[in-house]
C-alpha cells in the first residue's frame, strides 16, 4: 500500500520535484530575460 | 455574420454542449458531481485549469487591454510560476491527503468553524460577482452583433449557461473544456495570421511590432520607476507583477475552489502537481501570445481607418443625440489624422525614423480625439469603455466568411468553460460548507446529488443579476475581474498561509485578524479610488495576506489564552 502511494507520488522523468520546481523558475527567467530583449529591440 | 458564419457558430456550440453530456455520465452523488469520482489525468487538469482561468474576458478584453495599453499586462502573470510551486508544495499535498471536497473543510480542521464559514463566505461573495461579469462579456458580441439589449442578452446568454451546467457536473466541464481550450488556441492563432495577412503589401510581422512598439506598445517589461522613485499607483509593471501577481495568484490557484476544484478531481497527487506546473510553465507564453494579437491589431489599424468608438451601439446613440454635430466634428479631425498617418506610413521604407516621429505626433493627437468622443458618450449617458469591443469590431469587419464564426463560438465556448467551473465551485461551497456543515443531516447521496443540482442554478440566477450591472466598471473587464479577486482574495490567502505555516497562531487570533484585514484592504481600495493614495490594485494581495499574518501573530502573542468574542 505504502510503496504504491509512494509510486503515485513520485515525480515523472527526473524523479524529483525539486527539479520541476527549478525547471519552472528557470524557464520565467528565460522567458522574463526574452521579454526584455523584445522590449529594447521594439520600443 | 454570414449564412456560414452562422452554420459554423451553432454547429460548434451545439457539438461542444452534446460532447459535454455526453461525458458528463458519472455517479449521482456529490463526490462523481463535484470531483468526477477522482479520476482525471494531469493533462485534462492542465487544460481543466487554464480553461477556468482563460474565460471569454481572456480572449476578449486582453486585445483590447494591449490596443489601449501596450503588452505590459503579460507582467502580472509572472507570479503564476512561483505561486504554482508552493501550490504543489503546501496546499495540494494536505488537500489530497485529506480528501476534501473544498479548500475550505481544511480550516475547520486547521482553525475552527467560524474561520472556515467565513472564508468560504469571501470566496462565495468574491466569485459570485466575478462570474457575473463573465456572463456579461460574451453577451456584449450578441448586443452588437444582433442589436439585442444587453439586460435581455445577459438573461438569454445566463439561461443558457445554467441550463449547461446544472446537468453538466465537474467531469463534464473537464472534458469541454479540454476540447474548448484546443479549439480557442487554434482559432487565435489563425486569427493572428489572418491580421498579419490583411496589412498593405511590403509590412510584415516584424513591420507591425515596430510600429506598435514605437508607439509605446510593446512595453512588455517595465520598471513603475520614474524620477521620483517607485511609483506604487502603476499598476502593471515586474515588481507588481512578480510580488502582487504571485499573491494574487496564489490564493487563486491555492484557495478559490474554482480553481482548487479542479485539480481535486485528479487520480492521485502526481497528477494534481503536474497539470499545476504545466500551466506555470505554459501559461506565460500564452497570455504573451493572446496580448500580441492586441498589438497586431492595433498596428493594423495604423494602416486601416479605425472607428471613431468601437462600441457601435453607443455610436448610434450619440449620433442620434444633441452631440452629434460635435461627435461628426471628431469624426472629421480623426479622418484627416488618418490621411496624415498614410502619408507617414509611405515613408515607412525609405525614412522609417521620420515616419516612425510623425506617427508618434499623430497617435497623441488621435488619442486625444477620441478621449473627447468618449467624454460625449458619457455625457449622452452612455458607457465610455471601448476597450472590450476592439477585437471584436476587428474581427467582424476583416475576418474571412466562416471564421468570424469560429471566433465568435470560442469566445462562448471559453465562457462557458469557466462559467461552468466557476458555478460548479459556488455550488460545492454552499453545499458542503453551508448546507451540509450546518444542516446536520445525513440524507441519501441522490439527495444530495439534487440538492447540488439546485445550489448550482440559484447561483446561476445570482450571476446574471450581476452581470446587469457590469457595463461600466474600470478599464476592461479583464481589469475589473482581477481588481475584484484583489480585494478578497489576501485576505483568504493569508488565513491559508498562516494554516499552512505558522502552527502557533489559532482559530480565534486568524479569525479577527482576517476581518480586520479584509476591512483595512476595503479601505485601502477606496482610499485609491478617491485618489488620497496612489496603490496599484495588485499590491493589495500582499497587503491583504500580510495584515493577516501580522495581526494574526499579535493578536495570538497579546492574549494567546483569550477567547475572542464570537
Amino acid at each position: 500500500m505504502n510503496k504504491q502511494i509512494q509510486d503515485e507520488e513520485k515525480a515523472p522523468l527526473f524523479g524529483s520535484w525539486t527539479i520541476w520546481y527549478v525547471l519552472v523558475v528557470v524557464v520565467l527567467f528565460l522567458l522574463i530575460a526574452c521579454f526584455h530583449q523584445i522590449t529594447k529591440t521594439y520600443s | 455574420m454570414k449564412p456560414l458564419d452562422w452554420v459554423v457558430l451553432i454547429v460548434t456550440l451545439s457539438g461542444i454542449i452534446l460532447y459535454g453530456i455526453y461525458k458528463s455520465r458519472t455517479t449521482r452523488d456529490l463526490d462523481g458531481y463535484f470531483r468526477s469520482n477522482r479520476s482525471m489525468p494531469w493533462y485534462l487538469i492542465l487544460l481543466s485549469i487554464m480553461g477556468t482561468q482563460a474565460s471569454a474576458i481572456t480572449f476578449l478584453a486582453a486585445p483590447g487591454q494591449a490596443y489601449t495599453d501596450g503588452m505590459r499586462f503579460v507582467q502580472y502573470y509572472f507570479g503564476l510560476p512561483l505561486a504554482a510551486i508552493v501550490i504543489c508544495i503546501s496546499f495540494v499535498p494536505v488537500f489530497s491527503r485529506l480528501k476534501v471536497f473544498t479548500a475550505y473543510e481544511y480550516l475547520e480542521q486547521r482553525f475552527d468553524l467560524k474561520t472556515r464559514t467565513f472564508t468560504s463566505f469571501l470566496f462565495l461573495l468574491q466569485r459570485g460577482l466575478s462570474t457575473g461579469i463573465s456572463i456579461y462579456a460574451p453577451s456584449i458580441i450578441l448586443s452588437v452583433l444582433l442589436g439585442w439589449n444587453i439586460y435581455l442578452t445577459n438573461l438569454f446568454m445566463g439561461g443558457l449557461l445554467i441550463i449547461y451546467t446544472v446537468t453538466g457536473g465537474a467531469r463534464a466541464v473537464a472534458y469541454t473544456q479540454t476540447f474548448q481550450f484546443l479549439i480557442i488556441m487554434g482559432a487565435m492563432f489563425v486569427a493572428g495570421y489572418y491580421i498579419v495577412k490583411d496589412l498593405p503589401p511590403g509590412i510584415g510581422f516584424t513591420d507591425a511590432l515596430r510600429v506598435g512598439g514605437k508607439l509605446g506598445k510593446m512595453n512588455v517589461i517595465t520598471t513603475g520607476i520614474t524620477d521620483k522613485g517607485f511609483d506604487w499607483g502603476d499598476r502593471y509593471n515586474i515588481f507588481s507583477g512578480v510580488i502582487g501577481g504571485f499573491f494574487l495568484l496564489l490564493s487563486y490557484f491555492g484557495t478559490d475552489q474554482s480553481q482548487v476544484g479542479r485539480y481535486l478531481t485528479a487520480r492521485n497527487l502526481k497528477e494534481s502537481r503536474l497539470g499545476l506546473l504545466m500551466n506555470g510553465i505554459v501559461k506565460v507564453p500564452m497570455q504573451f501570445l493572446i496580448l500580441l494579437i492586441g498589438v497586431l491589431v492595433f498596428a493594423f489599424y495604423q494602416f486601416n481607418k479605425a472607428p471613431a468608438f468601437f462600441n457601435e451601439l453607443e455610436l448610434k446613440r450619440l449620433e442620434q443625440s444633441v452631440y452629434s454635430d460635435s461627435l461628426h466634428q471628431l469624426q472629421y479631425q480623426l479622418e484627416g489624422i488618418q490621411q496624415k498617418k498614410d502619408a507617414a506610413l509611405a515613408l515607412y521604407s525609405s525614412e522609417r525614423a521620420t515616419a516612425f516621429r510623425q506617427l508618434q505626433v499623430l497617435q497623441t493627437e488621435t488619442e486625444s480625439v477620441r478621449a473627447r468622443i468618449k467624454g460625449l458618450v458619457k455625457k449622452n449617458g452612455g458607457a465610455d469603455n471601448d476597450t472590450n469591443y476592439i477585437f471584436l469590431h476587428f474581427v467582424v469587419d476583416y475576418l474571412p466568411v466562416g471564421l468570424v464564426g469560429l471566433i465568435i463560438a470560442i469566445i462562448f465556448l471559453a465562457s462557458w468553460g469557466s462559467i461552468a467551473a466557476a458555478l460548479n465551485s459556488l455550488a460545492s461551497s454552499t453545499v458542503i460548507d453551508f448546507h451540509k456543515r450546518f444542516s446536520q443531516k445525513e440524507q441519501p447521496a441522490e439527495r444530495d446529488y439534487l440538492v447540488s443540482k439546485r445550489y448550482t442554478f440559484l447561483w446561476g440566477i445570482f450571476c446574471i443579476a450581476v452581470a446587469m450591472f457590469v457595463s461600466n466598471w474600470g478599464n476592461s473587464l479583464i481589469e475589473v475581474v482581477n481588481v475584484l479577486g484583489s480585494l478578497f482574495y489576501g485576505t483568504i490567502l493569508g488565513i491559508f498561509l498562516v494554516a499552512f505555516y505558522s502552527k502557533r497562531i489559532r482559530g480565534n487570533a486568524v479569525f479577527w485578524a482576517a476581518l480586520i484585514a479584509e476591512v483595512i484592504v476595503v479601505v485601502l481600495f477606496f482610499l485609491n479610488e478617491y485618489g488620497i493614495i496612489s496603490l496599484g490594485f495588485l499590491w493589495l494581495n500582499a497587503v491583504g495576506a500580510l495584515l493577516v499574518w501580522g495581526i494574526g501573530y499579535l493578536l495570538q502573542l497579546v492574549a494567546p489564552q483569550r477567547k475572542f468574542p464570537v
